[in-house]
């Protein structure tokens, strides 16, 4: 009785469900059959089901490929930081914007800062190199002015990652502003009304109320930028390295590019995908594991 | 409280909003087809318009034939009144005169031809004749998807048709594997990627410099340009030769640099009885050596090492540089861009200049870069040989003003290129050639008779140059003119060229590790004329061999054996 | 949000507000560079000479991209896609996320749904099998295809569902005791109080279906069923000059690669920049009414 009782409870849950799981399994699970194609040494016309299968030997192939360690670790590092600025630059200017008071201002700052999401970085690797160069570029002219010796943004290996994970938080920190401004509205004024009647002040208010009131959002677009580690950012490393820059600015994707896997071998490209997906999956799993330990929060 | 129902009747009402404009728009668009409507079902299609062409007709097929095909257009394209792409000039005529019902059963911008066409593929729709590119040959081939037209072409080809395809002296060779004619190649000049030294002719007549005869005298201009001032502006601007990060292409490439030096970056060639390649011969030293130095005294731009053909272009548009080794097309784009700066601006073309006695080189690959394929088991593999001679005896060899006009373009109607709307469509590799020679001719005599349309509108151009002074027609002079680029390329074809004699499809470590050795080899000469010691050319040489190097040469060699 | 307990004392307001003013100065210096190249000639263009005015001012770039019959056709598309898409996308989203934000106790295949969803934007088989399944569905060539196959974007449900955990529990569970099933609960107590949220994901899904351009141009098996985005793609002239006709010659002198691109960038703009404001208002208003006594 107590069962069927709490199954009926559950029945309309399962309604809402229903449309988009059919969905996802036509659009999303179905295509991922073709996962086995990194098994396989894939032959045009043959599809999945004609192309013979050669166990793991596509993987070995990929990890005898010469640059290949350091590549990931380019990957992993520029992933890396820009999921760190990523998170911490768009809530720092959300806290920012919170405080102003006019909301002419605030409309237009936010809608400015949102902007730069659409420039695509075809357009956008003329611009950086115009700026950022070291004899003509505005960037160095101002450091010039205050003595800083010019900078090679593009051509330095040890600066080139740095700029590219900077120039692309300038180009999306304000999507993950916008998120973070509707997640502030919904901390409970009240909380800081006490607050204030109990004399603290405003970065106490911050610390204690703002900060972990947005901190559910913080941590599940932390985790979900995780799951992204190993896209460091196609678009915008191939628009602008070179090869000065190839022994830190290359990253996987660049690579396979480059080296025609994308087209004509499809086997091992999914290869690639799919180790991509594994270390994604476990590091989401492992976040998710610690999230719900540690901060008692569950992701999902 | 109040707050919280109108905030739900907003919703409601947003929600029947969005409902409403659904239902209104989803019924209001229109149903379009979604196969394209049949050839045979046109109109009945006139052939009025063929009368007094002499056109030279294949077999027609009776009761005509479907055939499927795909296709790319781009933004350029146009159509006349009344036409699209699945029915025109080309669809009709190949239905009325050929009898050959084509139809397209998909048609995709170019840039995303290769990939729709790997997606349809290999989702098993196979179109009954199709273009591919030369990794798709190879791959469709090898998984049995090509049809064999040998025996159809022995049978078929037209003169004109073997007389065209054979001006390449590679085109058939590399379109036949194993004995097996598979595809039709797209033929185009293979000359045409040969390098040459573009070098701004104003400067130096303001210099007071003579031609260069050697590649001494160029680096010479490079210092001077650097150093001189040359464009009388005051500044400390220019450089001497412009780079790009790719190091190699068809703008401000360093392939003609190294030619001088009778290095052979990037291709395959006769040494001592065997195939070597030429990155790693020592003739590369001197080169980088040089290029070493002039980067130290300023003569190449700081950045060339991040700066790609956009950014270059801008420099050259900017009459920042003087000199770039380039292709023969390069005043059409971007050197035509110097003007805007500086209206007296004029880029002369020079043959490659040699370091010593012996004169250089100028080197090329093989331009055959796509195919025209039939499926395998479609029953009429001749049929695309007979489209194929229709194009061939009548357009290419025609020199009729009508028959142009009907099929490659109306003068009236610049705007509606005719050729673009078949994938059938072969350019004679020696055209460029024989036009240039002719035009030459007709300038000396001065007189345009005899030249067809598009001769005749480069002849006025050039007189307008001529005659006129019009400035910018200088483009056409310096390419079609009487020592213009046109003419060097003459000379490659003959005695001052080296082409690559590698032309097959990758050997197997060539594609397993040639993208690796790439990167090393543009990552060394990058590296080396920004300052680095010249003895990493002499690690990368030896890790080139290591890592891959010796074993591709193994292979190259054992193809060529049986590839002469 | 109280505006007396936000208001910075007048120096550290200075400080905030100029530190913002410089970061929209940042962002907004490559779009007005990019509004100037796209009204400016090609050959000012290529020779860098436009800082962030035009340049030889000439419209001819946005003609170029306008007076194309194809335009028009591809606005109306993605015009019908927005339009379609966006409920599409949000009835889903809302549905979805309501179930994942009941607790483990109210919902026992929680977890297991959960993971169902997020597997997805983890794994994926490649281009080629969604090409197949999609044509398997018989979408290619059809507007649907451009609506069906995305049409759970769950990270938007994964926002939505975190944002429906933090609204006080209190409210459904009187709203519960006073008889109200999960449909009312989420229909008049959730998605009213959710509104930011909502504004956002509409927002997102909404620049979303008006940028996407590699369906378009890789599931229509023809030109004129192409959006708008996938049309602009296309409009780059390519000098490849054996080829070139005398207009394309003429044209190049004016116009260039860069400057429709830039034409291209802004006209994707506009729409955005019109909804946004308007969406605006739903940032910030919290409509969090306190307690449940009140």
């Amino acid at each position: 009785m107590v069962l069927s009782k709490r199954f009926a409870r559950e029945i309309p849950l399962y309604i809402m469900l229903a449309p988009a799981v059919v969905l996802v399994l036509i659009y999303s699970y179905a295509p991922m059959v073709g996962i086995v194609m990194a098994f396989q040494r894939v032959l045009p016309g043959k599809g999945i089901f004609g192309s013979p299968w050669v166990g793991i030997e596509n993987f070995i192939f990929v990890a005898k490929m010469p640059t290949i360690l350091q590549v990931v670790w380019n990957t992993i590092r520029i992933a890396g930081l820009k999921a760190i600025f990523g998170v911490v630059v768009p809530v720092s200017v959300a806290l920012m914007l919170n405080n102003v008071t006019s909301h002419l201002f605030k409309r237009t700052v936010q809608t400015i800062i949102y902007l730069p999401h659409f420039l695509s970085w075809i357009i956008m690797a003329g611009i950086l190199v115009d700026i950022l160069s070291p004899s003509e570029g505005i960037v160095n002219q101002m450091l010039g002015a205050v003595g800083i010796q010019p900078i090679f943004f593009l051509g330095d290996d040890k600066i080139f990652p740095w700029t590219m994970v900077f120039t692309d938080v300038w180009k999306s920190f304000g999507f993950g502003t916008i998120i973070y401004l509707a997640a502030l509205t919904d901390i409970d004024p009240t909380l800081y009304e006490a607050a204030v009647v109990d004399g603290a002040t405003r970065w106490q208010q911050t610390l204690h109320i703002t900060l972990p009131g947005i901190s559910g959002t913080i941590i599940m677009l932390s985790t979900l930028s995780l799951g992204n580690i190993l896209n460091a950012g196609f678009d915008q490393i191939f628009n602008l390295y070179s090869p000065l820059v190839y022994s830190t600015g290359d990253i996987i994707d660049t690579l396979v590019f480059r080296t025609g896997i994308i087209n004509n071998q499809y086997g091992i490209a999914t290869a690639v995908g799919l180790l991509k997906s594994v270390v994604s999956l476990l590091l989401i799993g492992t976040a998710y594991k610690l999230a719900a330990m540690w901060a008692d929060y569950r992701l999902f | 409280m109040r707050t919280r129902i109108s905030g739900t009747k907003r919703l409601s009402t947003l929600t029947a909003l969005f409902l409403i404009s659904i239902l209104i728009l989803t019924s209001c668009s229109s149903p379009t087809p979604t196969a394209p409507p049949p050839a045979a079902g046109q109109a009945e299609h006139s052939t009025d318009i063929y009368e007094g062409l002499n056109l030279v007709v294949p077999n027609r097929y009776d009761p005509p034939i479907e055939m499927s095909s795909v296709t790319s257009v781009d933004a350029t394209v146009k159509f006349l009144e009344g036409d699209d792409i699945h029915n025109n000039i080309w669809t009709r005529t190949y239905a009325s005169l050929l009898g050959i019902n084509l139809r397209y059963d998909w048609v995709v911008d170019a840039s995303m031809y290769d990939q729709k066409l790997g997606l349809s593929v290999n989702s098993g729709d196979i179109p009954d004749m199709f273009v591919v590119d030369s990794a798709q040959f190879l791959t469709y081939y090898e998984a049995g998807l090509l049809a064999d037209l040998t025996d159809a072409y022995e049978a078929e080809a037209s003169d004109a048709t073997r007389d065209i395809l054979s001006q390449d002296p590679i085109a058939m060779k590399v379109a036949t594997i194993d004995g097996k004619l598979l595809g039709i190649p797209l033929t185009d000049a293979s000359v045409t990627s040969a390098s040459v030294l573009w070098i701004r002719q104003d400067w130096l007549d303001r210099l007071g410099i003579p031609a260069p005869t050697s590649m001494a005298d160029v680096l010479e201009i490079s210092r001077r340009f650097t150093e001189e001032d040359p464009d009388g502006d005051g500044v400390d601007d220019t450089i001497g030769l412009a780079v790009t990060k790719d190091l190699f292409g068809a703008i401000a490439s360093l392939q003609g640099f190294f030619n001088g030096y009778h290095a052979y970056p990037g291709i395959w060639f006769e040494r001592d009885g065997s195939i070597v390649y030429g990155s790693v011969q020592p003739e590369m030293r001197d080169a980088l050596l040089a290029l070493q130095k002039m980067y130290a005294d300023g003569q190449i731009d700081r950045e060339f090492g991040v700066k790609d053909i956009n950014q270059v272009t801008e420099t050259i548009s900017q009459g920042e540089c003087g000199m770039e080794f380039g292709v023969w097309w390069n005043p059409y784009h971007p050197l035509n861009l110097s003007q805007a700066n500086d209206p007296d601006a004029y880029w002369q073309a020079y043959a490659i200049p040699s370091i010593d006695e012996t004169p250089a080189k100028s080197q090329y690959t093989s331009a055959i870069a796509s195919f025209l394929v039939v499926r395998e088991g479609y029953e009429h593999p001749e049929a695309l040989i007979r489209m194929v001679n229709f194009w061939t005896d009548n357009i290419v060899r025609s020199q009729d003003d009508n028959v142009r006009n009907l099929f490659l373009g109306n003068l009236d109607n610049p705007d509606v290129v005719l050729y673009k709307y078949t994938p059938v469509v072969l350019w004679e590799p020696t055209a460029g050639i024989k036009t240039g020679r002719q035009l030459r001719e007709a300038l000396a005599k001065r007189d345009p008779t005899g030249l067809n349309r598009e001769a005749l509108w480069r002849y006025r151009i050039m007189q307008a140059y001529f005659e006129q002074g019009t400035k910018e027609a200088w483009v056409e002079v310096a390419t079609n003119g009487p020592n213009g680029s046109v003419v060097i390329l003459e000379d490659v074809l003959g005695d001052r060229g080296l082409m690559n004699r590698f032309y097959g499809m990758p050997t197997p470590a060539m594609a397993e590790k040639m993208p690796t050795l790439s990167t090393m080899e543009s990552e060394m000469i990058t590296k080396i004329i920004m300052g680095e010691p010249i003895d990493q050319f002499d690690r990368f040489v030896e890790t080139w061999h290591q890592m891959g190097g010796a074993e591709i040469t193994e292979e190259v060699n054992q193809w060529a054996a049986s590839n002469p | 949000m109280n505006p007396k307990i936000y208001k910075l004392p007048f120096f550290e307001n200075l400080l905030n507000l100029t530190v913002l003013a410089l970061l929209a100065l940042l962002c907004l210096f490559p779009i007005l560079h990019i509004l100037a190249l796209s009204f400016s000639s090609a050959t000012a263009a290529s020779s860098g000479k436009v800082a962030i005015l035009p340049v030889e001012f000439t419209a001819q770039s946005y003609q170029f991209v306008l007076e194309n019959v194809a335009f028009a056709k591809s606005f109306l598309i993605s015009l019908q896609r927005v339009l379609v898409g966006v409920p599409v996308n949000m009835l889903l989203t809302i549905l979805v996320a309501y179930p994942l934000s009941r607790s483990q106790a109210e919902f026992r295949a929680r977890g297991f749904f959960a993971w169902f969803f997020v597997i997805t934007i983890l794994f994926s088989g490649g281009l080629i099998p969604w090409y197949m399944v999609i044509r398997q569905t018989g979408l290619i060539d059809k507007f649907w295809a451009l609506i069906l196959p995305g049409a759970l974007p769950v990270f938007n449900v994964i926002l939505l569902a975190n944002s429906f955990r933090t609204i006080p529990k209190e409210l459904e569970e009187a709203a519960a005791m006073d008889g109200a099933g999960h449909w009312t609960i989420l229909f008049r107590i959730l998605l009213p109080m959710s509104l930011p949220v909502l504004a956002t994901l509409t927002l997102f899904v909404a620049v979303s279906h008006w940028n996407q351009w590699f369906d378009g141009l890789i599931l229509m098996n023809s030109p004129d069923k192409y959006p708008l985005q996938s049309y602009l793609q296309t409009v780059v002239v390519n000098p490849d000059p054996r080829m070139l006709t005398e207009r394309d010659l003429g044209l190049l002198k004016v116009i260039s690669n860069r400057t429709t691109r830039a034409a291209q960038i802004f006209i994707a703009m506009i729409p955005i920049l019109l909804i946004y404001p308007f969406l605006q208002r739903y940032f910030t208003t919290g409509i969090k009414l306190g307690s449940v006594k009140g």
